[in-house]
């Protein structure tokens, strides 16, 4: 009776479907459609909104408003993706299912960071592709590398936190590391806030010493509009080379988690449970 | 032909503790196998060794001649674990959830979706298709998840504890089940605290002390002459056991 193994889509579409199943019910559902006109109303808002900007005005986004925007963001994914990686090695229960059927463990793990990756990337897509969308429309088409770039983040962010949450796992002990990885879930996302709220703690003589600073030479050299900082947000805006290298790296990243999570496999569950 | 299990020298440590401690144990095809011992004597961590889930210190695992430690996959293929929780996605319908354990197995979903109707309709769950998972009863769950094992009709089964939560007409069900199995040639493997069950459906026996068999064989050669019950047998060498 049996013939092949369960391949990664048959196990990202399960994925899938238990996270639509989740989602779905009598209520639900209402709530489902109210999201849907809300990010239709987005939509024509974006459209409205950048109905005025032509291509030069594009060009002259200030790259340090978009990449504090983008960097938020990431570590906003990175955040969540924590706490969805301690909840997919310590919480769901159905790993000896999965881990007792002849699928191998890699797949298995691809298949769960993608999802991870999923569920953190939904955020930021719902309220970012919009924008895109209407930037599209407007002419500006590079701005649809917000697809990549979005998947990239998410995947770099669920291989990363994959990986810290096995390495906790490692040196504290399981019971340890699953409060860890989500303390650490937690922490990453309010420091990442406090940090952009920091300016507005400041005081005055402080914000205008930053200010002066910042159109400085070397000020603009870190923070100008051509500082390694804003590589995020240039890939976002369709900037090949830094596209192409945040694409690479989320690769490599997702396929460094996933060898490591499988060869790992038994021996994190056999310090897991007896 | 070789055993359909064959375990040598097994060993497991959590910590300080030793749960398996250089385990010998030879299961021949078509048993009805019964693992006893008292809490903590090593029952579970041994299915879980056997399924593949743990990762042993020392020894080996052969199912039906495949390394469990070399090739798991093939090991896997031919192999079904039920836990003694086993956990079930709550918001699934239970058609849909053996269509995922096949998926896993790699089974024609045809083929595979008509032998999940026989099973249910077998164990008494057929009326309940339309329902949600989280809807079941505990006894439920447990029946949905034998059907899940049972599904690609596995040459070994390893069981732990799979009368939990199940009334008496569905434990007798699944005895009757179990045995038939066994008497097919199919091997069934479980652990069990109720002794009564091992000794009236287990072809043989092997009780664990300290993760160790203190005892093995059938319930004759168990009791050796001698008009002692189970109960007698276990409480004596687990008691005495070093």
């Amino acid at each position: 009776m049996s013939a092949r193994a369960a391949s990664l889509g048959f196990l990202v579409a399960f994925e899938a479907k238990l996270a639509w199943r989740r989602l779905a019910g009598e209520r639900r559902r209402i709530a489902i459609a109210a999201l849907l006109i809300f990010w239709l109303g987005l939509h024509a808002a974006a459209f409205h909104g950048l109905a005025g900007l032509r291509t030069e005005a594009f060009s002259r986004m200030p790259m340090a408003a978009v990449g504090l925007a983008t960097l938020f963001a990431a570590f906003a994914m990175l955040a969540t993706a924590f706490g969805l990686a301690a909840h997919g090695l310590f919480e769901r229960r159905d790993l000896d299912l999965v881990f007792g059927a002849p699928v191998p463990a890699r797949t298995v793990w691809a298949a769960r960071a993608i999802a991870i990756a999923s569920t953190s990337a939904a955020f930021p897509a719902y309220f970012g592709l919009p924008f895109a969308h209407a930037a599209a429309w407007h002419g500006e088409a590079r701005l649809l590398a917000a697809y990549p770039a979005l998947a990239a983040v998410a995947i770099l962010s669920s291989a990363l936190a994959l990986l810290a949450t096995l390495a906790l796992v490692r040196l504290a002990g399981p019971r340890r590391a699953r409060v860890l990885a989500q303390v650490l879930g937690a922490l990453v996302g309010a420091v990442v806030f406090l940090a952009f709220q920091a300016h507005s703690f400041l005081p005055e003589a402080w914000r205008a010493a930053s200010g002066t600073w910042m159109d400085s030479p070397s000020g603009k050299a870190w923070v100008g509009d051509a500082s390694p900082l804003w590589s995020l947000s240039r890939a976002l805006v369709g900037d090949p080379l830094p596209l192409a290298g945040l694409v690479a790296t989320a690769a490599a990243a997702f396929a460094l988690a996933v060898r490591i999570a499988g060869a790992r496999t038994r021996k994190v569950r056999s310090r897991r449970s007896r | 032909m070789s055993a359909a299990l064959e375990i040598r020298g097994l060993a497991k440590r959590f910590g300080a503790t030793r749960a398996v401690d250089g385990l010998d144990l030879e299961v021949p095809a078509g048993e009805l196998f019964a693992l006893l011992g008292p809490n903590g004597a090593g029952k579970t961590t041994t299915l879980r060794l056997v399924a593949g889930l743990l990762a042993p210190d020392a020894g080996s695992i052969r199912v039906a001649g495949h390394d469990v430690a070399a090739d798991p996959l093939a090991a896997k293929r031919i192999l079904a674990f039920l836990p003694d929780e086993p956990q079930l996605y709550a918001k699934l319908r239970p058609l849909e959830y053996l269509a995922f354990v096949a998926g896993l197995w790699g089974l024609e979903p045809g083929e595979a979706g008509g032998r999940a109707r026989e099973l249910l309709a077998l164990l008494g769950l057929e009326g309940t298709q339309g329902d949600y998972v989280e809807t079941y009863s505990r006894g439920m769950k447990q029946k949905l998840a034998l059907a899940g094992a049972l599904l690609h009709d596995p040459a070994v089964m390893i069981l732990d504890e799979p009368l939990t939560g199940l009334d008496a007409a569905s434990a007798r069900l699944v005895k009757d089940l179990l045995a038939a199995r066994a008497a097919s040639g199919r091997t069934v493997i479980l652990s069990t605290h109720i002794l009564e069950v091992a000794e009236r459906v287990a072809t043989r026996l092997a009780i664990l002390s300290r993760g160790r068999v203190v005892a093995g064989g059938t319930m004759a050669q168990l009791r050796a002459g001698s008009d002692r019950t189970l109960e007698d047998i276990f409480l004596e060498l687990t008691r005495e056991s070093p």
